[in-house]
């Protein structure tokens, strides 16, 4: 199930988000450290880096944050950038891995054991308002089940290619997967039992 | 997005069609944080690069001042192979200007500096060939250029002595 209008990891079926095409000039121009053309970048990928990084993290500060520290090391190595794959593609990739290394760095939630993760994010009750808020649902998963769920469901990586961000295993990625589901499953669930 | 009458994976499934269609906007001013930040960056970094080339200066600077600290001598250690052989050259141009006999082993007898001198050409000769250390040289070279020295200032003498 993808549901991202950029569906392919390549990036190049649609003309939107990470999938825009950018002029050459405008690469050729930014890696002459060029900040005109960093600031036409922002104006074409702010907007999906920003989307992407609010869906992993779940909180606007975070995100702003992510989109920043992304664009900061944009500017400092897109001379390294060969054109192997196309620059939206690149780019998304760069979002990831920096919220995929913020979740690293947060101690809380360097633990690798599923069930220890959702145990710890259980307690919260969600009302029949956050219950129809689809962010706010998401933000009831602990931040690597969402994080896993986003990149899967959403923007269309594979297991294993979210194992090895992460540094786990396929299995890691399929157990977090299917408890996030079921999680949200559940949350979905409860009015019906209390109406 | 409706959770009545629908199935909960239904309604998850409609959850993430509709985080993944939205398009939330960043902050208008982000960029201008980013450029600021960026420009801050920039800033440390060049700060970093000068503190970095100015530390190398102090250290070169401390690391000479160090080394002239524990130099044996303030002043150049003297080459004096190099000096007995300019002052013998000086010697024998002061010798053949003035038709003075030569300071060579075949007139040593006519003084006695100039029989030492032959003495001490004759102890670097052995020196060499003995393959002696450079430690046994030098005490030998700084002989003959005292040598010289002191039979360049009684030419010398012998000179003005002459025009007197």
């Amino acid at each position: 199930m993808n549901r991202s209008a950029n569906s392919d990891m390549s990036g190049l079926d649609t003309f939107s988000g990470f999938a825009q095409i950018i002029e050459a000039s405008v690469l050729a121009r930014a890696q002459r450290g060029d900040m005109q053309a960093f600031a036409t970048l922002y104006a074409r990928f702010g907007q999906p880096c920003y989307g992407l990084a609010l869906r992993l993290t779940g909180n606007t500060a975070q995100a702003e944050d992510l989109v920043q520290e992304v664009f900061l090391k944009l500017i400092e190595t897109i001379r390294s950038y060969r054109g192997d794959a196309p620059f939206g593609a690149w780019l998304k990739r760069m979002t990831a891995n920096a919220a995929i290394d913020q979740l690293r760095r947060n101690k809380r939630f360097v633990d690798a054991d599923p069930e220890a993760m959702f145990a710890s994010a259980g307690a919260v009750e969600a009302n029949s308002a956050q219950k129809l808020d689809a962010a706010a649902l998401l933000q009831r998963l602990p931040p690597r089940a969402r994080a896993v769920l986003v990149l899967h469901e959403l923007e269309g990586y594979t297991h294993a290619e979210i194992a090895k961000l992460f540094g786990q295993s396929e299995s890691y990625s399929k157990s977090i997967l299917a408890r996030g589901l079921q999680r949200l499953h559940a949350t979905v669930a409860e009015p019906q039992a209390e109406t | 997005m409706t959770r009545t009458n629908a199935k909960p994976i239904e309604v998850v499934n409609a959850i993430l069609q509709h985080i993944g269609d939205a398009q939330p906007q960043p902050p208008t001013d982000l960029w201008t944080r980013i450029e600021a930040a960026h420009g801050v960056r920039s800033r440390r970094r060049r700060l970093r690069r000068l503190a970095a080339g100015g530390m190398f200066c102090v250290a070169l600077a401390g690391a000479v001042a160090l080394r002239s600290l524990h130099a044996p001598s303030a002043t150049p250690e003297i080459d004096w192979q190099a000096r007995a052989q300019a002052l013998e050259l000086q010697l024998l141009a002061m010798q053949h200007e003035n038709h003075v006999a030569v300071a060579t082993a075949a007139n040593f007898d006519a003084d006695p500096a100039t029989g030492e001198l032959a003495e001490i050409d004759r102890r670097l000769q052995a020196a060499y060939e003995h393959q002696n250390p450079v430690s046994q040289l030098v005490p030998l070279w700084k002989r003959r250029s005292e040598l010289l020295d002191a039979l360049i200032a009684a030419r010398r003498e012998g000179l003005t002595l002459t025009r007197i």
